[in-house]
């Protein structure tokens, strides 16, 4: 299975077990619309709490009100995405709705260390700040650095990522079946014999076919037209014809 | 064996492992923990094998999926509660201090040296000061300190400790914190955090030296000084050794020299922000109380003695496995 590995973005790693999985980084547009809901839920415990001691405020008197505002915010500017990512295995309320889960490069989920440290850096990773946008200490930033760094890397690692030794993986499989994918071709064996790469170049080609338009599918069969024999519509059905054989005998 | 038969022969082990993984992601044990093992070894197998026969992305997308959340549940770390602080505090802490110790000094240096250059020009030249420190921080200090000062600005603004407790921790630990995250520009930026703080707190006190209350100002700081200051620094440190990384990798790639310092840096950051945090309530409680000055005094010069000798001489020795 080496040929596809320098196509997509999916990451081998090898258990003790013995076996290899793959985890499938999340790029910077997923995590971005993950984090917006998450600061938007943090904002919303943060207003929660300030009306809640408020309210009581009058029970236990408004200066100490405002010394539990105070570590409200502080607890949940820095502490937010760490308990989360710690108490629920990785995923925050924005992770889990995009289907988004922090891990460590092994795989294995980030313990309290790893998660401090990567929230810890998300300072540095959200430059430039918003200086008009601050709210006492609390400020916010472009993540600009953050962006930066998980286009420069093939993890997609923001900083924080590169020094917690973490990453935010898909959660469940991204993978495309459509119902156009259980269209029955006809198994026929290919005319001589392949190599692995080649063998599994077909069943991709069978399993993905549905998600391609028709002109694309018969572009990818263009090279093969020569050893097939056909080409255009009937070097497609040709070709679906192999990776199905392959796939299913 | 094709495709449809080994689906059909493993499903049943699948389906199983599938509902243990969803039982425990909703933390709760599932019905046959002692199955787990046996079952998380076979289909690990079947995974393999699924890849080695070509079986197709769909089916070895969703072993995948199964191998990897079990795996995950299986390998959680276990939290050790109390014997892991005590394990914390009495080694893993003043060890890693100890290991870093040319970059906690060099930390100690950059805030030390600006703060007693600026106590020192409000002998000299206290223009400095006037120059360094901004107009309402001026205002504050004299509002505090000054001859005629009342009491501590942060206590006169909120009315009340508990309050001013929780602006320190909001306010001191950010700032370490924020060293901390900036280090990791090559180290630049936790250094220059330090650089500031002892630049503005060297104004501070040193407009108080130039015309102030001097009795009132260090009695109200030596007994959270050492907590402070002591974790800004360590804070800042942690911060310069993950910088270092990526100045002065050794033999490892930047990436992965940022990995190993990240986890060498940890405990400097965990220990040091914690002693941020202790100082706060000492900051809002018994610094602006009216215990005598003296024992103020004492327990601030204590806690300096008591934290060099700490991170000297505790956890050296014992070398358990």
């Amino acid at each position: 299975m080496d040929a596809p590995q320098k196509l997509d973005t999916l990451q081998t790693i090898e258990l003790a077990e013995g076996v290899q999985v793959h985890l499938h980084p999340a790029g910077p547009a997923p995590r971005a619309i993950a984090l917006m809901v998450d600061m938007l839920l943090a904002g919303l415990m943060l207003i929660g709490f300030c009306l809640f001691f408020l309210f009581i405020g009058r029970a236990i008197g408004f200066g100490v009100s405002i010394g539990f505002v105070l570590l409200a915010a502080f607890a949940i500017y820095w502490g937010y995405f760490m308990l989360y990512e710690v108490l629920r295995r990785g995923r925050t309320p924005g992770k889990k709705w995009m289907g988004l889960r922090v891990v460590r490069t092994s795989g294995a989920p980030v313990g309290w260390g790893a998660a401090f440290l990567r929230n810890l850096v998300r300072f540095a990773d959200m430059m430039p700040l918003l200086p008009q946008w601050q709210l006492a200490w609390l400020v916010f930033g472009f993540y600009l650095f953050g962006v930066t760094s998980c286009l420069c890397t093939r993890r997609f690692q923001r900083l924080g990522d590169l020094v917690a030794d973490t990453l935010v993986i898909y959660d469940k499989p991204q993978v495309e079946f459509s119902a156009v994918n259980n269209v029955t071709v006809p198994a026929a064996p290919p005319p001589f014999v392949l190599t692995r790469e080649e063998q599994v170049a077909f069943i991709q080609f069978v399993e993905r076919a549905p998600t391609w338009s028709d002109s694309r599918r018969q572009e990818l069969v263009q090279p093969l037209a020569e050893i097939l024999g056909v080409e255009g519509r009937p070097g497609v059905v040709r070709a679906m014809e192999i990776g199905t054989w392959l796939r299913d005998s | 064996m094709k495709r449809a038969d080994f689906e059909k022969k493993n499903e049943p082990h699948w389906v199983e492992l599938e509902e243990a993984v969803k039982t425990l992601d909703k933390r709760r044990a599932p019905n046959e923990v002692a199955r787990i093992p046996q079952l998380f070894r076979q289909i690990c197998g079947d995974l393999a094998l699924a890849q080695h026969r070509m079986y197709g992305r769909k089916l070895c997308a969703r072993l995948n999926s199964i191998v990897i959340s079990m795996w995950g549940h299986l390998h959680a770390s276990i939290n050790r509660g109390g014997s892991g602080m005590a394990l914390f505090f009495g080694r893993t802490f003043p060890e890693a201090v100890r290991a870093e110790s040319r970059v906690v000094w060099l930390c100690f240096a950059m805030f030390w040296l600006p703060f007693l250059a600026f106590i020192a020009t409000a002998y000299f030249e206290p223009k400095w000061i006037y120059a360094a420190l901004p107009i309402e921080k001026q205002i504050e200090m004299e509002a505090s300190y000054g001859k005629g000062g009342m009491s501590e600005y942060i206590h006169e603004k909120f009315g009340n400790s508990f309050a001013a407790m929780g602006f320190y921790i909001m306010n001191n630990v950010t700032i370490a914190f924020r060293s901390f995250a900036c280090g990791v520009f090559f180290g630049v930026g936790a250094i220059y955090g330090l650089g500031y703080q002892g630049v503005i707190l060297g104004a501070m006190f040193g407009y108080v030296h130039a015309n102030g209350n001097l009795h009132r100002l260090y009695t109200f700081c030596a007994s959270h000084s050492s907590f402070e200051i002591l974790g800004i620094i360590l804070c800042g440190a942690a911060g310069t050794v993950i910088g270092l990384a990526l100045v002065k990798p050794g033999r490892l790639l930047r990436k992965d020299a940022l990995v190993a310092c990240g986890r060498r840096a940890l405990p400097i950051l965990i220990g040091g922000s914690l002693m941020v945090a202790l100082a706060a309530p000492i900051e809002g409680f018994w610094s602006p109380s009216s215990v005598p000055a003296g024992v103020k005094h004492t327990v601030g010069i204590l806690g300096w003695l008591a934290f060099g000798a700490y991170f000297m001489f505790v956890g050296r020795g014992r070398n358990e496995a």
